[in-house]
C-alpha cells in the first residue's frame, strides 16, 4: 500500500513522534507506515484521514491503482 | 517547499565507535589471558611485560575494526541483510577475542561464593548463560534509554539513524523502563535455572534463593509483558502475536523432530530445563528477527519498474 503520510507530515512540520502523539500510536508504527512496511487498520486509516482532513484515497492508494495510474 | 528531516550528514559518527570500544574494554577487564596464548606470544619473541597489555588491548582493536568493516559491508542493504551481516560479523569478531582472553573469569567464583561449587557448564548451560547475558545487556540498554532518552539512543545506535527515529518522548521512556524490568527478570530466571542445574550443593538456603529468583524474575517478566501489551498499539501487538506464532510453530516442529530422534535413541530425553531454555532462546531470536523490520535507518523510497 502506497501512502503520502511522510509528505503530509512534512507539510505540517511534524516529526514522526508528533504525528504518533496526534494519532495515539507509537513512533515505530508511523515509521513502518511511511516506509510501506505496515498497512494500518481501517480505524487507524480513518483516524489519519480525519486528522489531515482528506479522503482516505488521497492518502493511501493500493499498488494496483498506482500501476493503473502509471498506464 | 516540503522539507524532510534529514538523516545524519556524518555517516561515521564517533559515538557508536566509542560505545563499541568501551563495551570491548569492559569485556577485556573481566578477562584473564589464556596461558596457551601467553606461551605462544612468548615463543614468538614478544617481551613478557607487553603480553598482558597486548592481550587486553586486542579485544578493543578487534571489536572496533570489526565494527567498521561490518558497517562498510552492511551499508546500502536492507534491514534483514544488515542484521545477518552484524550477527555473522559478531560471531567472527568473538572468535579471536575468545582466543585472547578467558572472559568473565571472576563471575564463576563470585557465584560459587553464593551457591557453593558449580559443575562445569554443559551445552544447555552455555545457552542459558548466553541468554542471561543477552537479556542483561538489552536490559541495561533499555534502562539507559529510559533514563537518558534521545542522547542514549544516539550513543547506542550502531548505524546512522533518521533524526526522527531517535526522538524519545516521556511516554516512550516508561515503555523502555518496563522493557528493562522484563528483560532483567528474564535474565534472572534463566540464570537462576542454570545455577540450579549446575549446583551440586544440597543446601536449603541455596535452593530457596534459586526458587525465589526464578519466581521473582518470571513474575517481573510476566508483569512487564502484560504492561507492554496494554501500552502497545495495533502494529506492535501484531509484532508480538507474529513472534509468538512463529515461535510456537518452530517449537512444535522442533519437538516433533526431537521426539522422533528420541524414539530412535539418538538424543537424550528432553527436560523441562532444556525446554524452557530452548523456548526463551527461540522467542528472543524470533522477536529480534521480526522487530528488525522496525528499522531506525533513514527511509529510502522504493523504486518500482514502470
Amino acid at each position: 500500500m502506497k501512502n503520502r503520510l511522510r509528505v503530509l507530515r512534512a507539510e505540517r512540520a511534524w516529526s514522526q513522534a508528533d504525528l504518533a502523539e496526534h494519532l495515539g500510536v507509537s513512533r515505530q508504527t508511523i515509521n513502518a507506515i511511511e516506509v510501506e512496511k505496515y498497512d494500518p487498520s481501517l480505524p487507524l486509516a480513518f483516524k489519519i484521514a480525519r486528522l489531515f482532513a482528506l479522503p482516505i484515497e488521497q492518502i493511501f492508494s493500493d499498488d494496483q491503482a498506482a500501476a493503473k495510474a502509471v498506464e | 517547499m516540503v522539507s524532510f528531516p534529514t538523516p545524519s550528514k556524518r555517516p561515521w559518527r564517533i559515538a557508536p565507535v566509542m560505545t563499541i570500544a568501551l563495551s570491548a574494554g569492559f569485556l577485556s577487564v573481566t578477562g584473564a589471558p589464556f596461558s596457551k596464548m601467553v606461551a605462544r606470544l612468548t615463543a614468538a619473541g614478544v617481551p613478557a611485560p607487553w603480553i598482558a597489555p597486548l592481550l587486553h588491548a586486542a579485544p578493543i582493536v578487534i571489536a572496533v575494526l570489526g565494527y567498521i568493516a561490518m558497517r562498510a559491508l552492511a551499508d546500502g542493504h536492507g534491514p534483514r541483510t544488515r542484521a545477518a551481516i552484524y550477527a555473522l560479523g559478531g560471531g567472527v569478531i568473538g572468535f579471536p577475542i575468545a582466543f585472547c582472553l578467558d572472559l568473565f573469569v571472576g563471575v564463576t567464583p563470585a557465584l560459587e561464593r553464593l551457591t557453593g561449587p558449580l559443575h562445569e557448564s554443559g551445552k544447555l548451560d552455555i545457552a542459558a548463560w548466553a541468554i542471561t547475558g543477552l537479556s542483561l545487556f538489552y536490559a541495561a540498554a533499555m534502562a539507559a534509554i529510559a533514563g537518558f532518552g534521545t542522547p542514549a539512543v544516539r550513543v547506542l545506535a550502531a548505524e546512522k539513524t533518521d533524526t526522527d527515529c531517535i526522538d524519545v518522548r516521556a511516554r516512550d521512556r516508561s515503555t523502555y523502563a518496563t522493557s528493562a524490568v522484563g528483560l532483567l527478570g528474564q535474565g534472572a530466571f534463566v540464570g537462576a535455572l542454570a545455577v540450579a542445574h549446575q549446583s551440586s550443593a544440597d543446601v536449603t538456603v541455596v535452593r530457596i534463593g534459586v526458587a525465589l529468583t526464578v519466581i521473582i524474575g518470571a513474575g517481573a517478566f510476566a508483569w512487564s509483558s502484560w504492561v507492554l501489551w496494554r501500552q502497545f498499539d495495533e502494529m506492535l501487538r501484531r509484532t508480538v502475536v507474529e513472534a509468538y506464532a512463529w515461535s510456537g510453530l518452530l517449537a512444535t516442529v522442533g519437538c516433533l523432530a526431537w521426539a522422533l530422534l528420541e524414539s530412535l535413541a539418538l538424543v537424550p530425553a528432553l527436560t523441562a530445563y532444556g525446554a524452557i531454555v530452548t523456548l526463551v532462546a527461540l522467542q528472543t531470536f524470533v522477536t529480534l528477527a521480526i522487530s528488525s523490520n522496525l528499522t531506525m535507518t533513514p527511509a529510502r523510497p522504493k523504486v518500482r519498474a514502470a
